[in-house]
């Protein structure tokens, strides 16, 4: 750690005295900010989180962090610990590793990291989906390939198998142990850190921009933040025809956020407009528990002409079940399914109009469907 | 008799000469229950009282062997309708995988490159299962009782413990009853039956109702096996004593007893691993080339003072330093065999079968851990590896039903490594989890015998469909035979959807294959919980049964291991992926009405059974696993009785 660095620590430390963060401004441009966190990393201690020193570095509009720790915690006390930082984009992803001049790390039996082995760090800590993640400290061993594998039915099981793209061979335990610290609960804070330092307006312009990553990162956010203003909507529903499966779940995860105007007008120029997202729709005003005014009965009644499937239907005819939806213009639109060939969508509209109150061509029309499709009952 | 006719024959002539046998032609052993000769006073009564020690009972299925192979054969048999009896030689049900043998359930662990497992289903994965959630503790002790409770619990299935079934009595081709002996109560148990499976290992009623057997090596040009020797031999792999042993904390010595044997380090293989030796060392074994069952006393004892002597070795060779505070806390007392009889079937099972992966129409089961053969001698042939581990397997071979009957015994069925299949075989085939599913269809086979009214050989000959139906439906795997049971209503479904789906597809939830396999999805995955899975039919069906298989993800092991593992590979809990509660409703008249409710399933094959119901549709309300964010399902079934 340069001179300069330890400063500015020490200042922040300091400053921790009277609260979790510390500003301190370096230059013209840096603005570091230094937060604490508390992360909960198992190579340290399997219940009990951490604190860590947590730095932004802002520089006029962009972010960046890191976090200065140790390379290990080693379950073996034969590892050789030194000071590494980690740092972070604004979005809280894994950005690289810096180990501080003089010092390296080491695998086992004291050999240094080679550039490959820094290389292949990097792609270990990058792995979200790494079974680092889910493997108990206590079973870390490698592979001891002298055996190769061979174990008799009679016996234990060989070594535990970590498989050999999941750490740097000798050096499970800093893989372990940075690779938590990576995909920890920093990113979120990060996430969230970062999106303070954002306007609304800001987020909207993610929210519209050409970058996936950062249109999910305005809508978790514009849901944390509880951003429910008309414009807001309007751009969130515009972002779903162009969204992926992901983007498309926060969407309908943000108008569940809302209130229930909100959420069912959301969830009508959704179906109106956005096949992509119908059927996450469906399934939201089914599940969800908001109460429903009268007046929006209608409107996703009309929508059935435009959904072909039977599932589809039948969800759709749920929904006007579950919301009490009871009156003639509804049923005229269910109506008219009775005229459909798959006689299992015809069945379904016969169960929805059975026990309502129907104009007497209807009741007669109703009547002549079921005496018809008599084997289908 | 003479004097001299005594000391050939022994005492057991001399008793068989002079006694009536029980019925003519029946046996010509002593009547072992017979205790005219007690001069018993009994205080209680104020008189003169004969032991009461013979019993017969009479059964439709009767299991002899209550391991994982018996315990498997016992359950399916029972569930599918026969009055079964399971009898059982020792305190404990589990053979090898008991706490007196504390062996690994392996099956198919590992398979290359990538080694994972393509874990059991059917029975088995039930009691390991039931295991995770009433062991958490992974104590081998409470094992035993997991197994216990298993089968007490099953209608239908008694079991009989400390009792050995030591001759089969016949009624000409055909065995009539399993004669035991019950130590405990000094007790001689007849178990009348119309079918007996043989899942005792060693075989001793198969054995004595002359049923066809070999022990020892092919040879190579006999089933033209690559690993065979190129002459046959006597040859029998080993069984090993265990050992476990536990951290004391400070440095603790160890004095070998005298009887302990001088392992001999630099005479042995560098392929004599020490790795994780604190839980055992599975190459502390003796074979034999002749009679190993006469020999097992003999090599007990023998194998005892290696075990000692390994152990001294261990501690005071200086080259483990790692072991000064560890000190023995468990040493197996009751060797675990590997190898003895191999009874004959229809078909001998050999190396090629399993090596090229040759595919039979009476396949019921199927296996994949390496072909593990063990050196001869074992311990007492240093300079061999302990194991030549002739070759791993990339995908699994399948088990025909054809060796798992008698070729000459028309009402007897084996099941485990007793079976009719090869030494080289064996060598694979003899893992608990591959025993285990060859007695799941031996056991369901010996149901359809009795249910029909015949012999083993006609289910091949006649039934063999309906046998693997059975099995499939039961969640048996069978490598190359999708289910198509025709009275499953599922697949006559005119649609079949989930409310949504993240991977594979709803359709594929009737495709007869009830796990992802050979690089194929055969699964439906939600995006999440809850998630709802719907059948509709176009004109009504009656159902009273839903069957669902659900995830327990085969890719990563369940089964109980000193080590207690949780990695990808290995899971020491209730495996998140399972289902954990879930309802079924009918569409009864256009209203949905519920046919079941589960709150804390334990079970991948979960089963609904109520009263009949006329309806449309099915709906699953799949609400919640054991951690894992969505549900995977394999299959649906629908049933109308």
């Amino acid at each position: 750690m340069v001179n300069r660095d330890k400063i500015v620590l020490v200042i922040m430390l300091l400053g921790f005295l009277f609260g979790s963060s510390a500003t301190f401004v370096f230059g013209k441009d840096v603005q570091k900010i230094a937060h604490i966190v508390k992360v909960l990393n198992p190579a340290i201690h399997n219940s009990d989180s951490t604190e860590v020193v947590l730095v932004q570095e802002k520089t006029g509009e962009s972010n960046h962090y890191y976090i200065d720790v140790e390379s290990v915690s080693c379950g073996t006390n034969e590892c050789k610990v030194v000071p590494v930082r980690i740092y972070f984009d604004e979005l809280g992803y894994y950005q690289g590793i810096k180990v501080w001049r003089g010092n390296k790390l080491e695998k086992a039996k004291g050999k240094r990291f080679r550039k490959a082995d820094y290389s292949k760090l990097d792609e270990v800590l990058q792995n979200e989906e790494s079974v680092l993640g889910r493997v108990d400290k206590d079973k870390l061993v490698e592979q001891q390939t002298d055996l190769d594998g061979e174990v008799d039915a009679v016996t234990a099981a060989t070594t535990p198998a970590l498989p050999e793209d999941s750490y740097v061979k000798g050096a499970v335990w800093t893989c372990y142990t940075l690779w938590h610290w990576v995909n920890s609960n920093l990113k979120q804070n990060i996430r969230n850190i970062t999106a303070n330092t954002k306007s609304e307006a800001q987020l909207l312009v993610f929210l519209d921009g050409e970058e996936e990553i950062y249109r999910i990162f305005a809508l978790e956010q514009l849901i944390r933040l509880r951003r429910y203003d008309a414009k807001t909507s309007e751009l969130v529903l515009r972002a779903a025809n162009d969204s992926g499966s992901n983007e498309q779940k926060l969407i309908i995860a943000y108008f569940e956020g809302a209130g229930s105007e909100v959420y069912f007008d959301g969830m009508l120029s959704l179906l109106e407009e956005s096949i992509k997202v119908r059927n996450l729709c469906l399934n939201s005003l089914l599940s969800v528990e908001k109460e429903m005014e009268n007046n929006y009965c209608i409107p996703l009644s009309k929508l059935i002409k435009s959904l072909k499937t039977f599932q589809e239907i039948d969800v759709m005819l749920n929904i006007l079940e579950k919301y009490n939806c009871n009156n003639a213009d509804v049923n005229n639109e269910v109506f008219k399914l009775l005229d459909q060939d798959n006689i299992l969508i015809g069945r379904r509209a016969y169960w929805f109009l059975k026990d309502k109150k129907l104009s007497t061509l209807q009741q007669t029309g109703l009547k002549d469907f079921y005496n018809s499709n008599l084997e289908y009952f | 008799m003479k004097r001299r006719e005594f000391f050939k024959k022994g005492t057991a002539g001399a008793v068989a000469a002079s006694m009536i046998p029980i019925s003519a032609g029946a046996s010509p052993n002593p009547d072992l229950g017979d205790r005219d000769a007690d001069q018993w006073f009994h205080l209680g009564k104020g008189k003169n009282e004969i032991p009461n020690r013979k019993e017969t009972q009479t059964y439709d299925v009767v299991v002899v062997g209550g391991g994982l192979a018996g315990i498997c054969a016992a359950i399916s048999a029972a569930r599918n309708g026969s009055k079964t009896v399971l009898v059982q030689d020792r305190p404990v049900l589990g053979g090898n995988s008991s706490s007196e043998m504390r062996v690994h359930v392996h099956g198919v662990t590992r398979l290359k490159p990538d080694d994972k497992p393509e874990r059991e289903t059917g029975v088995l994965e039930e009691l390991l299962l039931h295991n995770r959630f009433y062991n958490p503790q992974e104590s081998f002790p409470v094992w035993d009782h997991i197994l216990y409770d298993y089968v007490k619990r099953e209608a239908n299935l008694d079991l009989i413990l400390n009792t050995q079934a030591l001759e089969a009595i016949m009624d000409g081709a055909e065995i009539k009853a399993a004669r035991c002996w019950q130590s405990t109560t000094e007790k001689e148990l007849m178990f009348q039956g119309k079918v007996f499976i043989d899942c005792s290992g060693d075989g001793l009623l198969a054995a004595t109702s002359g049923a066809l057997y070999r022990t020892g090596r092919e040879a190579s040009a006999e089933f033209d096996e690559k690993f065979a020797p190129k002459e046959a031999d006597g040859w029998q792999m080993g069984a090993t004593l265990l050992l476990q042993a536990k951290d004391m904390g400070k440095p603790t010595p160890f004095v070998a007893p005298p009887f302990a044997i001088k392992y001999e380090a630099e005479k042995s293989h560098p392929k004599r691993s020490f790795a994780l030796f604190q839980n055992g060392i599975w190459w502390i074994e003796i074979g034999s080339d002749d009679d190993i069952i006469a020999d097992a006393e003999k090599n007990r004892d023998k194998l005892m003072g290696y075990l000692y002597g390994v152990w001294d070795y261990i501690k005071n060779s200086g080259n483990f330093p790692e072991s000064e505070n560890l000190a023995l806390d468990w040493v197996q007392s009751l060797p675990g065999r590997r190898e003895s009889r191999r009874f004959i079937g229809d078909f001998i099972l050999s190396e090629k079968d399993l090596t090229e992966h040759r595919h039979f129409e009476d396949a019921v089961a199927y296996g994949g851990w390496s072909l593990d053969e063990h050196c001869w001698a074992g311990i007492e042939n240093l300079e061999d590896p302990p194991s030549y581990f002739h070759m791993h397997f990339h995908k699994i071979y399948e088990i025909p039903y054809r060796s798992l009957y008698s070729k000459n015994i028309p009402n007897l069925l084996f099941a485990g490594r007793n079976i009719s299949q090869t030494h080289i075989a064996l060598s694979s085939s003899r893992v608990m989890g591959t025993c285990a599913l060859e007695g799941q269809a031996v056991g369901t086979a010996a149901n359809l015998c009795v249910q029909k009214g015949v012999k083993p050989r006609a289910i091949y000959d006649e039934h063999i469909n309906e046998l693997q139906e059975n099995l499939l439906r039961d969640d048996a795997f069978i490598p190359n035979r999708p289910a198509n049971d025709s009275a499953d209503l599922a697949k006559k479904a005119s649609q079949i959807f989930g409310s949504s789906t993240l991977s594979g597809d709803a359709k594929n939830l009737t495709n007869g294959i009830s796990r992802d396999i050979d690089d194929e999805i055969n699964h439906w995955q939600s995006d999440g919980l809850p998630a709802t899975l719907q059948l509709e039919w176009e004109k009504p069906v009656s159902l009273s049964k839903v069957d669902i298989k659900c995830d327990t993800n085969l890719k990563r092991c369940i089964m109980m291991l000193k080590e207690s593992l949780n990695d990808d590979k290995h899971t020491n809990t209730v495996p998140e992926e399972l289902l954990k509660s879930l309802q079924v409703e009918a569409r009864v008249n256009g209203k949905w009405i519920t046919v079941g409710d589960l709150h804390k399933n334990q079970k991948r094959l979960i089963r609904f059974h109520f009263d009949q119901v006329r309806t449309t549709g099915v709906k699953l309300t799949l609400k919640e696993t054991y951690g894992a964010n969505n549900a995977k399902l394999f299959e649906i079934r629908c049933y109308e009785s």
